[in-house]
């Protein structure tokens, strides 16, 4: 098995039909950031989902290996922190915010892989070994209650619940059924007051509206089941006022901090 | 014979550890290594020692030239003097020598004829991976402590003309002096002489300390953690009514 500093491609959760409640589960929240794998062997080094740096990106993270022991792989969340909250939206922009790299599995440690002890023992690990502390934080999870974290997650406005069977093993690069999200959406009735020509594929987008604020929520694809009215087709111009405006219900994962939806999409419509 | 020891520093620095804080946001400042020709962060991987020459160029020194190594770490005694045979000026770092399980018995052999005797031990060690001189002395009741010492060539010999003078002094002026002297004598006495100074910073920051700002760092942290903890308690409200119901 290679050394630490080699990139391990990360496992990967498939998203559940239903959230579960399981004994032999453990659920920690889903934190809306960039995946990161820590490795520090004296060197320290970060890598994206992908395998990328991201020590550059992040060069406030450079002194994450001095608060652990080495040699030592992790598994990680890099997340952008404002007002209480993580946003993804300083991370994806690079603002000058606080970062921190909330810590989740442990794939090496005592100078051995440990890729396929199950996760209860390299969550143990990690708790000895790990303390939060500079830009490190280790992650909680809860035992066996999935749907109320996932409550208590969407009420908190966070992404969703990450839910991991306490016997899996370490899968690397593998989207596993061990590991599923659970992800808290939100739903709303809102306005589409105009449709808008989509630049290059033809298509139309819907701009959404939010019916108590009036402020915009994003544009989303037409729905198929809606077809586009005579007078439209004709038209040559972009944007298009629908007098009276559209009714549709929307879901979203979450609003970005400038109000406008993220995963967004169209769940129905009416006239 | 060998005596198992460990070491513990006997002074403390009477400094007080301060930072340097940015006061826009209070965060800790950082150093970074930069190269001003590249105008790049230098890597640790990227750094070497370097030697300036009168000349100006650089000697460039590989890790096992410039610090001799060693993983020994045992004192050796070499010779034993008067305590008075050594300037005060060769006088380093201060030490406690605590016999480890096993050495009680040598350790306090030692401590005692070096007591009787009078006597110091001189001694060579590798500290902190320098080899370096050391004394050993006894201190009562019955306790050891070791000076690292400068090494002896160490001492700049400029200073040794300073007192040199054509000035001519008279028995009378002797005299005088001496019995002021002698007048100002007293026992020294440690109490007599607190540091004062280091008192009433200690104070003053005593004093700030109730408006002290969290680092903005470990706030964040806190945050994180907290919500992590709300979350969990909300999680167990819920599976309590839910038993309830």
């Amino acid at each position: 098995m290679r050394e630490p500093g080699f990139f391990v491609p990360p496992m990967l959760a498939v998203t559940a039909q239903e959230p579960f409640d399981d004994s032999q589960w453990i659920y920690e929240v889903k934190w809306d950031g960039y995946r990161c794998q820590i490795h520090w062997n004296g060197t320290l080094r970060l890598y994206s989902r992908q395998g990328h740096d991201l020590l550059t990106q992040f060069p406030d993270l450079q002194d994450a290996g001095t608060f652990l022991p080495f040699p030592m792989v992790l598994d990680a969340e890099l997340v952008a922190w404002i007002d209480g909250h993580p946003s993804f939206a300083a991370l994806q922009r690079k603002e000058p915010v606080p970062h921190r790299l909330i810590v989740f599995d442990c794939l090496f440690a005592q100078n051995r892989w440990v890729l396929h002890e199950p996760l209860a023992t390299r969550r143990a690990l990690l708790q000895e070994r790990v303390q939060s502390a500079g830009p490190l934080v280790v992650s909680e999870a809860v035992d066996g209650q999935g749907l109320a974290l996932l409550h208590a997650v969407r009420e908190q406005g966070l992404e969703g619940v990450m839910a991991k069977d306490r016997h899996s093993l370490y899968h690397p690069g593998q989207r596993v059924r061990f590991w599923q999200k659970f992800l808290a959406e939100y739903r709303q009735w809102a306005l589409v007051p105009y449709v808008s020509r989509r630049k290059h594929h033809g298509g139309w987008l819907w701009a959404i509206v939010s019916a108590e604020t009036q402020l915009p929520l994003g544009l989303l694809p037409a729905p198929r089941s809606w077809s586009v009215p005579e007078e439209l087709q004709q038209t040559s111009a972009d944007m298009v006022p629908l007098n009276p405006p559209l009714h549709a219900e929307v879901s979203y994962r979450m609003l970005t901090d400038t109000g406008r939806m993220r995963h967004g999409r169209i769940r129905r419509w009416r006239r | 014979m060998a005596i198992p020891i460990q070491l513990y520093k006997a002074m403390d620095d009477d400094k007080i550890t301060m930072h340097l804080l940015h006061v826009v946001c209070g965060s800790r400042i950082q150093y970074r290594k930069h190269c001003p020709v590249c105008d790049v962060d230098v890597q640790p991987d990227d750094v070497v020692r370097g030697v300036e020459l009168p000349d100006g160029r650089y000697v460039i020194l590989q890790p096992d030239e410039d610090s001799q190594t060693s993983a020994d770490r045992t004192i050796n005694l070499v010779s034993f003097h008067q305590l008075g045979e050594i300037d005060p000026v060769l006088y380093r770092q201060a030490y406690w020598v605590k016999p480890l399980p096993g050495g009680e018995k040598a350790y306090r052999l030692l401590t005692d004829t070096l007591q009787e005797t009078r006597t110091v031990g001189l001694a060579t060690m590798t500290l902190r991976q320098k080899f370096s001189l050391s004394v050993i002395r006894p201190v009562p009741p019955h306790v050891l402590m070791l000076h690292s010492l400068y090494f002896p060539e160490s001492l700049r010999e400029e200073g040794r003309t300073f007192g040199q003078t054509t000035a001519v002094i008279s028995e009378k002026e002797r005299d005088m002096a001496k019995m002021l002297v002698t007048q100002m004598q007293e026992p020294f006495v440690e109490e007599n002489y607190p540091n004062l100074a280091r008192r009433e910073l200690l104070e003053r920051i005593e004093a700030l300390a109730p408006n002290a700002q969290p680092a903005p760092d470990a706030r964040v942290t806190k945050e994180v953690l907290s919500l992590m903890e709300q979350l969990r308690s909300s999680v167990e409200q819920r599976t309590q009514r839910e038993h309830q119901a």
